[in-house]
């Protein structure tokens, strides 16, 4: 369980103070499906980053899974973002000289999973998301759906319990999109616990919560129902 | 995660980025043989010196004009001495039951010539006794007479390069040539011997010493040669000689150097020297370790995000650092390792090309080059790595 105490991000540049984060408190239980929303510049990705353990927060405390997450050593947090979670970035990264195969490999090399055993399991997850031709191919020479789709195998690779994904389609065309959905849903569907950052209110509707961010605040809480019944959810950009 | 893994990772991320690993590389290598040939060829030079010196032999004492306070240095011209004379080396060669024989020696420059044939030579004017007391040894024909105090008979012996260009492809004994002005008959060519205190015995021609004083038109002999009857009479003879030639001259005006002294003189220079090879060996590792360090820092400051990507994936900092460390090592060794062979191969075609020289790269400096490419690649390799590790993932993910 995920839950956030009064949790704020402050950037200092130069004399400004910027609130990226301003008190956000909220709790995600295990397997939900959370999708977060808000104009640009709202914090959902700050907040994505907090919850994943890829960035402190300035103020407030985050306890995952019942412990206070500011008191853990950088090593610490390493291991919490190899075992709870998997992330997926708006824009994939991933590592350019690696072949697909070997870039969905990475976590479980250096989780020292044995050599035989990454073959096998990245070939399964390859397959999962219907890239087992594509295997030797560099992240260059794949579409950015396939490279989308290599990252979701590679964050799910170690069976992560919370699956952290910032607009994963929004740099796919609707095709390519409705693949990557189609996956986080089934993946959802076998029990992880999902939180998406999107632009898109028809993304966003099939969440069971939604989440509008707005100047580092929750301004508003929905069910996906109810965002779907609104017909168009508020929208940056 | 397994070393192996490490490895693999490292190396792969060096493969990729083949031209950056390759001018790294070539620093490192370059920086090494550098360091490999420079100091074999200043410690080459050092043993050419010593061996130089070392071949005035411990039985030989060497008398020159002019008075040399005892810690001066190299004597040099000061003052005005009176003359060393050939009758001054025959008085001692009387006078002193240590001394085997006393051998006058005159110097000078001038050209010899056998018809259109011409050669700017050294002229040693010498006797008989310069041939044992040198270790000189005959290719044909005669050495020059026994101490002559007359005119000098107008005769030379040649050194075989000398011989050679003179001559080639005839015996010159009994031919005619030219010095200068005089015409003399040469009598003997000596065996191929290289060079012996600065001088290239094959690059001379020897002619009896008064033939030298009169062609250069000297008074003062260069020096007497003294060969000792044993070994361990050097100092006896040293406090004898400069007394016999204090009673001649009415003052003490020569020097008497033995292989200690000269060697102890030059000292001085020989450290000057090895200084010389250290701070240029120390150079050339720091260019080389610039290399690397340059090569290290780029490398990670390009790759800060994907430092940030592994940290992100649940790496841990020290198998991040692990990852660039391996990295670093086999780049900076395989440079280091790459360099040692290009300093050797180097090393090997010098001595082809010139035999006689006694390159030795030693052993200080093959390790310090080599330990020095690897501890340098070591630390610029994880200082700037362990930088992007400190920072928090999304932190150093979205450094470009
Ligand atoms: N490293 C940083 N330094 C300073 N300010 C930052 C930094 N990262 C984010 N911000 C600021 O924090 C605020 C929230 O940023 P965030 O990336 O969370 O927005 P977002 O909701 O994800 O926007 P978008 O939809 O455009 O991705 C923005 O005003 C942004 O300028
Ligand atoms: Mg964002």
């Amino acid at each position: 369980m995920i839950e956030l105490d009064c949790i704020s991000r402050v950037y200092h540049m130069g004399g400004e103070t910027l609130r990226a984060l301003d008190s956000v408190s909220e709790k995600v239980l295990p397997g939900e499906f959370v999708a977060l929303i808000g104009p640009s510049g709202s914090g959902k990705s700050t907040l994505l980053n907090v919850i994943g353990c890829l960035d402190r927060p300035t103020d407030g405390v985050y306890s995952l899974e019942g412990h206070a997450v500011d008191g853990f050593s950088d090593d610490e947090l390493s291991r919490i973002r190899r075992d709870t979670f998997g992330f997926i970035f708006q824009s994939y990264h991933l590592i350019p000289r690696l072949s697909a195969q070997a870039n969905v490999e990475v976590p479980m090399v250096f989780a020292g999973v044995p050599k035989a055993e990454r073959a096998r399991r990245s070939a399964e997850a390859l397959a999962a998301v219907g890239l087992s031709e594509r295997a030797k191919h560099r992240p260059a020479e794949l579409s950015g759906g396939q490279r989308q789709r290599v990252a979701i195998a590679r964050a799910t690779i170690l069976a992560p319990r919370i699956l952290l994904a910032d607009e994963p389609t929004g740099n796919l065309d609707s095709a390519a999109g409705a693949q990557v959905l189609a996956l986080l849903d089934k993946l959802h569907g076998q029990g992880l616990t999902l939180i998406m950052v999107t632009h898109d209110p028809k993304v966003a509707a099939r969440a069971e919560r939604v989440l509008l961010l707005e100047d580092g605040r929750v301004a508003k809480r929905l069910t996906g129902a109810q965002l779907a019944a609104a017909g168009e959810g508020p929208s940056g950009r | 995660m397994s070393p192996r893994d490490t490895f693999r990772f490292a190396a792969g991320a060096l493969l990729r980025h083949r031209l950056r690993s390759l001018l790294s590389l070539t620093g490192v290598t370059i920086g090494v043989a550098a360091v490999v040939l420079l100091t074999a060829l200043g410690e080459g030079a050092l043993r050419y010196v010593a061996g130089q010196f070392e071949a005035i032999g411990s039985n030989l004492l060497i008398v020159i004009p002019g008075k040399v306070e005892t810690t001066g240095g190299l004597p040099g011209i000061g003052g005005a001495p009176n003359d060393l004379t050939q009758a001054d080396a025959t008085a001692l060669g009387a006078a002193l039951p240590t001394v085997l024989r006393a051998v006058p020696v005159a110097v000078g420059t001038d050209t010899v010539s056998n018809r259109e044939r011409r050669r700017q030579v050294l002229i040693l004017g010498t006797t008989e006794g310069l041939l044992p007391a040198r270790q000189l040894t005959m290719n044909r024909g005669r050495f020059l007479p026994p101490l002559d105090e007359g005119r000098g008979a107008p005769v030379a012996v040649l050194g075989s390069t000398v011989a050679q260009e003179l001559f080639p492809g005839q015996d010159p004994v009994g031919k005619p040539i030219r010095v200068g002005d005089s015409r003399l008959r040469v009598i003997g060519v000596l065996d191929s011997k290289g060079t012996q205190m600065g001088i290239a015995v094959d690059e001379v021609v020897m002619v009896p010493t008064p033939t030298a004083m009169a062609l250069f038109n000297r008074s003062s002999l260069f020096r007497i040669v003294l060969q000792l009857a044993g070994p361990g009479l050097g100092e006896v003879t040293e406090e004898r000689v400069l007394a016999i030639m204090a009673e001649r001259h009415g003052e003490e005006d020569v020097t008497v150097l033995t292989q200690d002294s000269v060697v102890g003189a030059l000292s001085g220079i020989l450290l000057a020297l090895t200084i010389a090879l250290a701070a240029i060996a120390a150079v050339s590792l720091s260019v080389a370790g610039i290399g690397i360090m340059n090569v290290m820092l780029v490398s990670v400051s390009e790759r800060t995000s994907e430092v940030g990507l592994l940290k992100a994936l649940g790496a841990q900092n020290r198998q991040v650092l692990a990852v660039f460390l391996t990295e670093a090592v086999l780049l900076s060794g395989s440079g280091g390792l790459l360099g040692l062979c290009l300093g050797f191969l180097l090393g090997r075609g010098f001595t082809w090309k010139w035999p006689d020289f006694p390159l030795a790269a030693p052993p200080w400096a093959i390790a310090a080059a080599f330990t020095t490419s690897l501890v340098v690649g070591a630390v610029f390799g994880v200082l700037p790595a362990r930088r992007a590790t400190a920072l928090d993932p999304i932190a150093a993910m979205s450094r470009r």
